[in-house]
């Protein structure tokens, strides 16, 4: 078991070459069948090292036997245990939401398994140029699952998101050559021993090489005035494609700058005004998008920009930087991830089954799908934080973290956010449960939709509730984290 | 001061101007290479040591230039190519669906 | 670490609560089984979250609580208005949802201040530390806490979501938000009145003016629904003021009018509920004559109007007198309530002549009383309105004085109470007449005489900012630009700009 974390990443990728093999086997299912053993190993792996890690260990793994500052070396602590664990999680949800609709897609499952292991090697990696790599792993895969049905809008959207992204990496890139040329270095830990030293002598370059993963970063999680690929992608992808989007690949850009703003920066600038700037950009992204989705009228796209917004939250509770505000800032990952999600499968459903993209096409359709339109009621209540439910916890945590720094403004702009969060969600809910029938598409044939789909977004919402009930349980793997993060 | 972080520099400023101002979308797809290359110098740049060799040891007393970042920069080209390669394929389809590159025009269909 | 509400009420006050919901949402449970046709399981789904909702809030221990279960009741309460699906329900609905997701957001606030001043969330401990604090301290948490409560109550000037939801509503839903969702943010105000010891006199004047307000507005509707919900609003200004004097009279008048209000009110509704099962309408013009056709429902209203006039002996008058013992001193507040009370008189005249009595229009020939399962909480809410009335210091002194917990004697047999019915019957005479000559109070739907009362109503102020906000939302959709060229500039720019902050040149 002593190449357990290795195992974690490399599993995944070696399924999703076997994906492609299935053609070969005479099974029913075999490319689902692989993908799902491609996320259970793993999965298995990572809880058979979990019990060191909560009590706030770490495994560590060097490749080729290298120790750090020469080989790469992957670490599992309480940061990336969270995240490879919510990845994992999602990554088996939106397998079992395709068992629906993608049958016998190899090409998509080896995509998304691609995709997935991409994440879990940036999550898991101590090197910061390893992570680079498999950030563009990730971002490869995922322009072709955007673009996977060949939809013209979504091969567009495609490019865009293709032509954004890599220049935020090409922006890390320069980031990393810069930190070389002053540590000699790749290894995150080596980097940030020198750092401290450096920052003193000369802060100008930490503030260059700060501002440029700030980008980057702010690309890659939708910060506000770096958001504008968001809605596009998200709307034009396919459904399961437009939850890992959601739930998983804007969390990278969040997970990014957890690790390497806190690793890098937690002692000199975050307690300045890197701080204030993560803190105040996630308040003007919190209300602008929320302000964005109040008038739109296609839902993924209202579902896009609520991300963005609850994205800002999340922003709030890292900027903040004190252990309750980063308590309700993962937490918020954690709950936004899931609702997200599984809001997207309940979108996929209705709009496979009426042809509409527009809410102002969706009146009453809570006679014909009242269990789709019940899980989006109850998924809509979460991510408002309306308790019992989890987004209420998180948010909690927020506002107390914010009360307790006695930041008053952004006490108002939280109330503002949540309350227009409130709005537009009730706008689709009341839509939903219009008196008048709602008419499919002209000559539009409805898609079958199997039990996989609806089953789907039952778990999430049942999940909901439980995790809103008994918050205690995913504390207990967030604690770890943030011992990761304020040591 | 003609130096290779300075060129490098200079390269990634082009690649930004280009990917600011072009329209087409195959001249984007050009900048981002420039950027991607731009950077890629600047890295390289950082490893190099004036009169050095390169690192292979035949005789330790030499002057040799950091090896790393020729190594790292290898993986960079590589993954440079892959999206560039993708970039032109979406680049092609889009052509196909609407026969126009130009995003302006892209934004109206 | 979320849930610590047992399932025991903490003290009196909660008990007196949990009592008020528990004798009320049988009644409305029996009403709506036969009131309600459509989407069965949806109704008594909601309306049982709704229930556990208020009965949580009441038993909550502590004040995290308080606030899950206010928003629980919230959201259960929301899918019952919007239970009708017709038009207008949906912007009543979103109204409603929005003002007390708002009101639940400040109050989670003033709790979060709280936690952070004592440290914990339990009620009873918090009551410990208050003890020891400075005043000037809890002032601000306790003015947002009651700005918070003043939204759930429906106290001008958040009122406007009240009469809106009411009258899209089916009726029992109506019954249920009128007696009993809006007492819990009168519940929560005394509940922290008691825990913190702070009392602001602002109260007061809000509920002089929610009197007034209420009852001015209530005598031009034509809704008959919508009549009965802007008593509402004036009825709390009752509640809001004897509960801001603060005195072991002024909240024990309080209290006593949370337990009479809840009471006739839902009987009202539940008559108005009958009258609209019976004909399926809801304006005053297209009514009359039903007197004979629903002698039973005639009966019953009649009493829940003399007790909501006050007229003693019904139980009206009993937690008015206390309330108006308990503001003596002041001319103002005294003239508040004989404005108030006169007024009540007036409109209940009026809808009861309208409903009940003239010519019985054509089309409602064939009405006939409700079945029996709608009489029979009729029937039982009357003759709690005869019982109270007639033996007020039973009441007084079982239900009331212990949930203050202070011994409260009252005189309820004396001259003065006897004189001010009077009064308040001669003047309500007099608004009626005047409200009939000047066209005020004129039945017809349209545009009213005087268009004062119009612009009175704050709705103009918060779906005016609403619109305000969604238009400046759509031009902002509009500058955000699409363009992939523009979109790069865009990340450039904050590159340099986050560059900037990051150098500070100011600096």
């Amino acid at each position: 078991m002593g190449h357990a974390p290795i195992l974690i990443v490399v599993i995944p990728l070696l399924a999703a070459f076997l994906t492609h093999l299935t053609k070969y086997v005479k099974l029913k299912r075999g490319a689902e069948i692989v993908a799902a053993i491609g996320m259970v190993v793993p999965l298995a792996l990572l809880l058979s090292l979990g019990r060191g890690v909560i009590a706030g260990g770490s495994v560590q793994y060097n490749l080729g036997g290298w120790p750090p500052p020469v080989g790469i070396s992957l670490t599992i602590d309480g940061l990336s245990f969270f995240f490879a664990l919510m990845v994992l999680g999602i990554g088996l949800l939106i397998v079992l939401y395709s068992l629906g609709i993608y049958i016998f897609a190899r090409r998509y499952y080896s995509l998304l398994l691609i995709a997935l292991s991409g994440i879990l090697g940036l999550v898991l990696t101590r090197d910061i140029f390893n992570m680079y790599v498999f950030f563009e792993v990730l971002a490869v895969a995922s322009y072709v699952l955007v673009a996977y049905k060949h939809k013209p809008r979504a091969v567009k959207a495609s490019f865009k998101y293709l032509i954004m992204t890599e220049a935020a990496w090409v922006l890390f890139l320069l980031a990393i050559a810069i930190l070389y040329g002053l540590t000699g270095s790749l290894n995150m830990d080596s980097i940030a021993l020198q750092i401290d030293k450096i920052y003193q002598a000369n802060p100008q370059v930490i503030y260059l090489v700060f501002s440029l993963m700030m980008v980057s970063f702010g690309i890659k999680c939708g910060m506000f005035p770096l958001h504008t690929w968001i809605p596009e992608v998200h709307s034009q992808a396919p459904t399961p494609v437009s939850s890992l989007l959601s739930g998983l690949i804007l969390k990278v850009g969040l997970y990014a700058m957890l690790r390497i703003f806190f690793l890098f920066f937690g002692t000199t600038l975050l307690l300045q005004s890197a701080g204030q700037l993560v803190l105040y950009l996630g308040v003007i992204t919190l209300v602008l998008g929320a302000c964005l989705a109040l008038v739109q009228d296609e839902l993924k796209k209202l579902l896009a920009y609520s991300s963005i917004s609850q994205i800002g939250f999340v922003l709030v509770g890292i900027g903040l930087g004190t252990e309750l505000g980063l308590k309700g800032g993962l937490f918020h990952i954690f709950n936004h991830a899931l609702i997200k999600a599984a809001l997207f499968f309940c979108a996929g459903i209705i709009i496979s089954q009426i042809g509409f993209w527009r809410i102002s096409r969706m009146k009453g359709i809570w006679r014909q799908m009242p269990g789709v339109t019940f899980s989006f009621c109850i998924l809509s209540l979460a991510i408002i934080g309306v308790p019992p439910f989890n987004g209420f916890v998180s948010k909690l945590f927020i506002l107390q973290a914010t009360l307790a720094q006695k930041n008053y403004l952004v006490i108002v702009f939280l109330f503002m956010g949540i309350l227009l969060t409130a709005a537009y969600y009730f706008r689709v809910i009341q839509t939903f449960f219009s008196p008048e029938e709602f008419q499919h598409k002209p000559d539009f044939v409805p898609q079958p939709v199997g039990p996989f789909e609806h089953l789907s977004t039952y778990v999430v919402a049942v999940l909901c509730l439980l995790v809103g009930l008994f918050p205690d349980v995913v504390i207990k793997f967030i604690q770890p984290a943030i011992k990761v993060l304020l040591p | 001061m003609i130096n290779g972080i300075n060129i490098g520099i200079v390269v990634v400023l082009v690649g930004i101007y280009g990917l600011l101002t072009k329209r087409n979308i195959i001249k984007m797809i050009m900048s981002l290479c420039i950027m991607n290359s731009g950077v890629i110098l600047f890295f390289i740049s950082i490893g190099y040591v004036f009169g050095g060799q390169a690192a292979i040891f035949e005789d330790s007393s030499s002057l040799m230039v950091d090896p790393l970042p020729q190594a790292v920069m290898l993986t960079a080209i590589v993954i440079g190519l892959g999206v560039t390669a993708l970039a032109l394929a979406l680049a092609i389809k889009i052509y196909d669906e609407y026969k126009t590159l130009d995003t302006n025009k892209l934004l109206e269909k | 670490m979320i849930f610590q509400t047992s399932f025991l009420p903490i003290d009196n006050l909660s008990r007196f609560m949990l009592f008020l919901i528990a004798f009320l949402f049988p009644l409305i449970f029996i009403y709506s089984l036969s009131y309600v046709k459509r989407n069965l399981f949806r109704y008594y789904f909601v309306l049982f979250i709704a229930f556990g909702g208020m009965v949580g809030t009441v038993l909550a221990r502590d004040l995290l609580s308080f606030y899950i279960f206010l928003e629980i009741m919230t959201v259960g309460i929301y899918f019952l208005i919007i239970d009708n699906a017709k038009k207008e329900s949906f912007p009543a609905g979103f109204k409603y949802i929005l003002m007390m997701f708002g009101g639940g957001i400040l109050i989670l606030l003033s709790f979060l201040l709280l936690y952070n001043l004592t440290g914990t969330f339990e009620i009873a401990e918090i009551a410990r530390v208050a003890g020891t604090l400075n005043k000037s301290a809890l002032a601000p948490i306790f003015t947002l806490f009651a700005i918070g409560c003043l939204f759930e109550i429906g106290a001008v000037p958040f009122h406007i979501w009240l009469p809106d939801a009411h009258p899209v509503a089916p009726s029992p839903v109506s019954a249920l938000l009128s007696g009993v969702a809006i007492k819990i943010g009168a519940y929560g105000i005394i509940r922290m009145i008691f825990t913190l010891g702070v009392l602001s006199p602002v109260l007061i004047f809000i509920g002089a003016v929610s009197m007034v307000f209420g009852v001015v507005l209530a005598l031009k509707q034509t809704n008959v629904k919508r009549l009965l919900a802007y008593h509402s609003i004036s009825q709390m200004g009752y509640v809001l003021l004897g509960i801001g004097v603060g005195t072991g009279l002024g909240i024990g008048g309080g209290l006593f009018h949370i337990l009479n209000h809840a009471v006739f009110k839902a009987l009202l509704f539940l008559c108005m509920g009958a009258v609209i099962y019976a004909t399926g309408e809801r304006e005053l013009n297209k009514l009359g004559g039903l007197g004979k056709r629903m002698p039973v429902t005639l009966v019953t209203f009649g009493i829940a109007a003399l007790a909501i006039s006050g007229i003693p002996p019904l139980n009206g008058f009993a937690s008015k007198a206390m309330i108006a013992q308990s503001v003596s001193g002041n001319v103002f507040l005294k003239l508040a309530i004989i404005i108030t009370a006169s007024g009540t008189v007036a409109s209940f005249v009026k809808l009861f002549r309208f409903t009940f009595l003239g010519k019985l229009p054509d089309k409602l020939k064939n009405s006939k009383d409700v079945p029996v399962l709608m009489l029979f909480p009729l029937l039982f809410l009357a003759g709690i309105c005869l019982v109270a009335g007639i033996f007020p210091d039973k009441v007084l002194g079982n239900l009331i004085s212990p949930a203050v917990g202070s011994v409260l004697a009252f005189n309820f047999i004396n001259v003065k109470i006897l004189i001010d019915t009077v009064v308040i019957i001669i003047f309500g005479a007099v608004v009626y007449m005047l409200g009939l000559k000047t066209g005020y109070m004129k039945i017809e739907k349209g545009k009213s005489a005087s268009s004062l009362p119009g612009r009175l109503s704050l709705d103009l102020i918060f779906c005016g900012a609403a619109d305000m906000f969604t238009r400046g939302c759509v031009e902002l959709r509009k500058l955000h630009a699409r363009n992939l060229n523009v979109n790069l500039i865009w990340i450039f720019a904050a590159l340099v700009i986050v560059l900037l902050i990051m150098y500070n040149p100011i600096k």
